[in-house]
């Protein structure tokens, strides 16, 4: 019943559907055909009484179409006919009943009644158009003649104006369909291609109305031979692929109306259609699976919603069919153009089942369908459960998707598409260590055709293949794809430990500056990046290229919030829905995370390690006042403050206890403390048991460090150090000591020297007598008095050019002297501090970066060489 | 400019005259001939080859072969013919009718040109040639065909490929001098870049880097002028590095084969934009910024920050010479600076322009390790001292009393430990005073002139 109801319905809406317009003459003449019609049929059974009515309401119509009547210059031929009939059947039936009544029959009084007002009505109305009358009993041919090819006409005026009015539509519809389907490209290049298509579409609207009038006379043609019978033989090869087409476009049409019921109307039909489709080619296939396919992306457009995983599956498997279909039609049509190709990419264009419009929806395709298994881990809320795992499941999948497409695209040779594939592959694959994909590519052939499984080899030097990704999106030219493929790029070499080129790649592409410039995901995506080349110095034991980077990530508790793992929860920050809704939009999936607790403790851990020793050397030369961790210091106060001191909880405490045992110099204790972190288990996620050797190298580092400490603190209790007492007091060998002692003595960081057999340290200490201190002090007091002048004078007169050059004055020697041939230093210094403020805003909160005036390769590189000296990633540090 | 035509100089090494084959696979590590080739000219090549010809550190007739392909591609055909010869093979025949070609073409752009050489061969007429202001009041003071203008740049580049050097840097000169007065074309054109890139390589093949006191070009000029023009054109940044590497190889010959180097090329060499490069396309080249470091004393402020940036680039690049340079200064190990130091010195028996140097190389690294050996030590043993240096005792005596003769070391040698004891003071605390009040007059005086200049100004104001 429910489904009966269902259908009537949609056939009623099929007919409203075909809303017709009519000018209003046309309308009223229909209405009179109509109206003949009727009264044609109450005359041949002999209702008198209706026909009375008919002809009544006749006439008055033929006098509402007045105007229309003076201009032709009479009334209109089937009216002439008509009544001409209806006097005919009038007189006839006249003399019937003259006859019977001789016979001695009657009628029935009501109808002889009705029948003698007919009469005398007709007789009386007809006189008005004896003209014409008389004029069709002289030739009626002509009105014959006429009068078919009027109701020809008119049947197909109707028929083409609905066929007009249908494919206008049809053309209206494809441009709704197209856009729908493009909904998902955002790219420009993609825009201005949609604008041509929408041009492209207008005019095959035009070409549409042929081809469909054509094929409606020819479905008549059909339909009338499928009366004959055996129709289907004769007919052309070329007309079945054409009316297919018509057939899969009007059932395409039907989607996006009311009560359109996917699964069981429209893919069934479909999948039929299909069958036939199987003779004529690969291009009329593809054009039904793209239907089909844009039918199952309906209703997925929601930002926060993403596709049921069944659905996604079944799309998937369909765009997998068109895959090797259009290989095939790439092969036919390589093999077909020869001579006239720039003929057929002129008409190609124009088809909407063109190979390369086809192509490009096939692109659109596989880009949808992994944006949607993205959508669908990002919002999937429970990590652990289950659907995660199946959704992550089906990444594999995706996967081989984009690698089979990629192999096409590389095969076709079409830079703009294979370069946004290389670009969804390369974001499929960065952040996961080789291992990883190592295994899933071992995993994947396993559900693979034999033949294909020699291209599931994950590549030795996945770097190299990276960089061959990055190279086809490069081909591009598309900014913001380009910057993003840099950045992956740049991620995975740091994932595989490969610090320096990954920072070069940053540096030389003056990524620092870009990202300030970039949308929010590139900006995440450069913030992950900074991580990602932090934990990578850190394993590799560069300690003050670590802190910098990691600095910038973790710093005043933001690494949540600018690796977009997690909401920000400020306590005294008020967000819009708004805002919150878009900080929910571009939050990471979770399986693509970074380990906070990993980057924070690597960041601490290299916090204590620089920060401890200059505590250390700021106690015994107070002019120096640099700190480098602040959150180290302020932990450590903390610490001091403490009444009671409990084990430590966190693994910020363990490595705040673990500086705090640094600071006497006893690593041993200090190594202790950090031996049970999580982080050594993560560190490395290519192959987590290096973390044994990370944490051995960090805790040869902690040694060191505690060495220089331990010299800082006690060398001026000390006449002199023997090299053995040290070696054994640090478990460290002779030619460390020796060189981190010597290095110390270098710098002047202590006042010792060796004695001639290097091994005692002999320590001088410099005890300046009362009388000189004072005169130091005086003449200390002395630069403050001229400064303190400058100044008021300066105050005074609104500043003058010597205010600079006499401050900077000192300030420059020292520079001058410590970075020699950078000179310059000073300037460059003062442009490196102009960090911009890290807005709190929604879109504006990400990766605020230093500025650099000096541009371009040269310079970038210069400024990275020079860069560690100042803290070479300032990227994202907020001012 | 050049290919890479020594592909097959490489792969057969045979045993050469002096060299077992085990060393000669030692020394071969550390030849760079073959990363340089590409940033040099074809002609510039030949020097290098004959150079590794001597050192025997590859099959002889390998060399010569790779010569041949150069030879190809230039005129000097009598050369080629001599070489194979040399090899023992048949002259081809289409050489020798090249030949006859190759002077046909010779005579046939000389005269063309002829007019304006006779023009240049005189005095007189070439100080006329310099008044002029542009190409056509040349032309027409002269009567000359412009087309004999451009014909010039021609006939040098014959006599260029012929090995001519010295005529084609002459005639370059002239043209360069000529075009660059014309007013009207401020801007480099491509032909006039090409030109000054065949100047320099003229003056490089003939060796004129000496000082020349008559104001005349010589090599280090046309390098900055080379470097000037890479600063201000609109190339692509690709392009213009590739220039600026090529012009960093050439730059080599000046630095290191000629007699004085001056300071302006070594800035050049060691400036900020160069060692940039140099890290971007050519790190080999920081065996040459390190060879600098060590050979010329006067750079020694540079040490630091450029010690720094080798290092940086250790994953990139690190040979003895580099290596020695991070031991010292950054690791401070003695023994492993003594070790690459040994090194060096096979470095330098391959390197065509490190070559001559070995000596003076020597004694200046062993100058910077006792230097630095000096700044962290109380008192050093003598004998302590010559292990580290590579030298004996004695020698070692000898060498630190001729230091402290000249000066350069402030210490008295304790012979009867035969110990050096180093004078070490303390900073003063005099000097520290005098160091932070020297310049509080200057500061006070420029106080008062400004006071007076503000008091002077409001004066004016009021009247």
């Amino acid at each position: 019943m429910a489904r009966w109801a269902e259908a009537s319905s949609s056939e009623d809406e099929g007919v409203t559907q075909r809303r017709v317009v009519r000018s209003h003459t046309d309308k009223k003449n229909e209405q009179m055909l109509e109206q003949i019609k009727v009264m044609k049929n109450h005359m041949k059974i002999d209702d008198f009484a209706n026909t009375i009515t008919d002809y009544e309401t006749l006439l008055k119509m033929l006098d509402k179409l007045r105007t229309q009547v003076e201009a032709d210059g009479g009334p209109p031929k089937q009216f002439v006919k008509a009544i001409a009939a209806l006097e005919d059947y009038v007189e006839k039936t006249h003399e019937k009943i003259q006859e019977k009544k001789s016979k001695g029959e009657k009628l029935p009084e009501n109808k002889a009644k009705a029948f003698n007002t007919l009469r005398s009505k007709v007789k009386k109305g007809n006189k008005n158009y004896q003209d014409d009358l008389s004029q069709l009993r002289a030739n009626p041919e002509d009105f014959q003649s006429e009068e078919e090819q009027m109701d020809s006409a008119s049947e197909a005026a109707s028929d083409g104006a609905a066929s007009d009015a249908s494919s206008s539509e049809e053309g209206d519809e494809d441009l709704v369909r197209e856009r729908k389907m493009l909904r998902w490209l955002i790219t420009p290049e993609k825009l201005a291609e949609r604008e041509k298509k929408a041009e492209v579409a207008k005019a095959k609207e035009a070409e549409n109305k042929e081809k469909d009038q054509a094929k409606r006379a020819r479905k008549k043609d059909k339909a009338e031979e499928g009366q004959k019978g055996a129709a289907h033989q004769r007919k052309g090869v070329a007309e079945l692929r054409l009316e297919l087409t018509t057939k899969v476009t009007e059932i395409a049409q039907q989607r996006g109306r009311r009560g359109f019921d996917r699964k069981a109307a429209y893919m069934e039909k479909l999948q039929k259609l299909l069958v036939h489709a199987a003779k004529h080619g690969p291009l009329e296939q593809l054009y039904i699976y793209a239907s089909m396919v844009s039918a199952d992306f309906d209703n997925t457009g929601s930002a926060f919603a993403a596709m049921k995983i069944e659905m996604w599956n079944e799309a998937l498997q369909k765009v997998n069919k068109m895959l090797p279909l259009l290989i095939e039609s790439y092969n036919l049509m390589k093999s077909n153009t020869g001579d006239d190709k720039a003929a057929a990419g002129e008409t190609d264009l124009e088809d909407p089942k063109s190979h390369p419009r086809l192509q490009d929806l096939f692109l659109s395709f596989v880009e949808k369908l992994d944006d949607e298994l993205y959508k669908a881990l990002q919002f999937n809320s429970d990590v652990y459960g289950s659907e995660y795992h199946e959704i992550l499941g089906n990444s594999s999948k995706c996967l081989v998707l984009l690698n089979r497409t990629l192999r096409y695209f590389e095969e076709v040779q079409e830079p703009q598409q294979l370069g946004s594939i290389a670009a969804r592959l390369m974001e499929q694959l960065y952040y996961k260590p080789d291992t990883l994909n190592q295994r899933v590519y071992e995993a994947i052939p396993h559900t693979m055709p034999d033949e294909s499984k020699a291209h599931w080899v994950w590549p030795d030097d996945s770097k190299a293949y990276m960089g061959k990704l990055c190279h086809y999106v490069w081909a591009t030219g598309d900014v913001r794809l380009r910057r993003r493929a840099c950045l992956c790029q740049a991620y995975h070499l740091a994932l595989h430990d490969c610090f320096q080129p990954a920072r070069d790649l940053l540096h030389l592409g003056n990524f620092q500056e870009q990202a300030a410039e970039s949308d929010v995901h590139t900006q995440i995506l450069y913030n992950r990046v900074i991580g990602q080349i932090g934990l990578s110095a850190f394993r590799l034991g560069k300690i003050t290229e670590a802190h910098n980077c990691l600095m910038d990530v973790c710093q005043y508790n933001k690494g949540r919030e600018l690796l977009a793992q997690g909401l920000s929860y400020a306590k005294n920050m008020e967000r819009s829905q708004e805002q919150e809704r878009a900080e929910r939009q571009r939050q990471l999936p979770y399986h693509m995370h970074i380990n906070l607790e990993v980057l924070e403790s690597a960041q601490h851990i290299c916090a204590m390690l620089l920060e401890v020793p200059n505590m250390a050397m700021q106690a015994i030369d107070p002019s120096n006042k640099r700190v480098i961790s602040k959150v180290l210091r302020r932990a450590l106060e903390a610490y001091d403050k403490q009444q009671y001191t409990g084990p430590p909880e966190t693994a910020k405490d363990s490595v705040v206890a673990a500086a705090k045992d640094l600071q006497r110099g006893d690593w041993a204790k200090a190594c202790a403390q950090l031996e049970g972190l999580q982080l050594w288990h993560h560190i490395d996620t290519n192959h987590p048991e290096n973390g044994e050797k990370v944490k051995a190298m960090i805790t040869e580092k902690m040694k060191v460090e505690a060495l220089r400490t331990y010299l800082f603190s006690y060398a001026s209790i000390y006449d002199a150090f023997h090299l053995d007492q040290l070696v054994q007091m640090f478990s460290l060998d002779e030619r460390t000591v020796h060189s981190t002692i010597s290095k110390m003595m270098i710098k002047e960081e202590i006042t010792a020297f060796w004695d001639e057999s290097s091994k005692y340290v002999l320590v001088q200490h410099v005890e300046p007598t009362p009388l000189q201190r004072l005169a130091i002090t005086l003449a200390e007091r002395a630069v403050q008095a001229v400064e303190n002048n400058e100044r008021l004078v300066d105050l005074k007169s609104g500043g003058f050019a010597f205010k600079d050059g006499a401050r900077a004055q000192p300030g420059l020697a020292t520079e001058a002297k410590g970075k020699g041939r950078l000179g310059k230093g000073f300037d460059m210094k003062a442009d490196m501090k102009g960090a911009k403020g890290k807005g709190r805003g929604k879109g504006s909160s990400f990766g605020s970066s230093t500025v650099r005036r000096a541009a371009g390769w040269e310079n970038a590189r210069a400024g990275a060489l020079r860069g560690t000296q100042r803290g070479w990633s300032t990227g994202i540090r907020a001012a | 400019m050049a290919g890479d035509p020594v592909g097959q100089a490489e792969g057969e090494e045979v045993r050469a005259p002096q060299l077992t084959v085990e060393q000669a696979q030692e020394l071969v590590q550390f030849d760079l001939s073959m990363r340089m080739v590409p940033f040099l000219d074809r002609h510039l090549i030949f020097p290098v080859f004959n150079f590794l010809q001597e050192t025997g550190l590859y099959n002889t007739t390998a060399i010569q072969r790779a010569q041949l392909v150069l030879l190809a591609e230039t005129n000097m055909i009598d050369w080629a013919l001599e070489t194979y010869t040399l090899i023992g093979e048949e002259q081809p025949q289409e050489l020798i009718e090249r030949r006859d070609m190759v002077l046909e073409q010779l005579e046939d752009s000389r005269a063309k040109v002829l007019p304006l050489l006779e023009i240049l061969e005189e005095e007189e007429k070439v100080q006329r040639v310099a008044a002029c202001k542009s190409i056509d009041e040349l032309c027409q003071t002269f009567e000359l065909d412009p087309t004999v203008i451009d014909g010039l740049v021609h006939y040098a580049k014959l006599q260029y490929d012929c090995g001519n050097y010295t005529l084609s840097g002459e005639l370059l000169k002239h043209y360069r001098s000529m075009i660059s007065q014309d007013t009207e074309r401020p801007v480099m054109t491509s032909k006039q870049v090409s030109c000054i890139w065949g100047s320099l390589a003229s003056f490089i093949l003939n060796r004129e880097f000496e000082e020349a006191t008559d104001g005349a070009e010589r090599a280090a000029d046309v390098i900055f002028k080379i470097n000037d023009f890479l600063d201000t054109t609109k190339m692509s940044k690709k392009e213009v590095l590739l220039q600026r590497t090529w012009l960093l190889h050439w730059s080599l010959f000046p630095i290191f084969t000629a007699e004085k180097v001056e300071v302006k090329l070594l800035d050049f060499f060691l400036n900020e934009k160069s060692l940039s490069c140099i890290s971007l396309s050519c790190p080999h080249l920081f065996r040459y910024v390190a060879s600098c470091l060590i050979l010329q004393k006067r750079l020694k402020h540079l040490m630091k920050d450029t010690v720094w940036i080798i290092q940086h680039e250790s994953a990139v690049y690190s040979d003895p010479v580099t290596r020695f340079l991070l031991a010292l200064y950054v690791d401070m190990d003695f023994d492993e600076a003594q070790l690459e130091l040994q090194k060096c010195e096979k470095v330098c028996k391959v390197d065509y322009f490190l070559s001559r140097h070995w000596a003076e190389f020597q004694e200046n690294a062993r100058l910077l390790i006792f230097e630095t050996y000096c700044r962290i030590h109380q008192c050093i043993n003598i004998g302590m001292i010559a292990t580290k240096l590579n030298m004996e005792a004695e020698e070692a005596e000898v060498w630190i009393v001729k230091l402290i003769q000249n000066a350069k070391l402030d210490a008295r040698i304790d012979s009867e430990k035969s110990r050096v004891v180093m004078s070490k003071a303390p900073p003063s605390v005099y000097q520290q005073v005098i160091e932070k009040t020297k310049n509080l007059s200057f500061r006070s005086t420029m106080l008062l002139s400004n006071l007076e200049k503000r008091e002077k100004e409001m004066r004016n104001n009021t009247t």
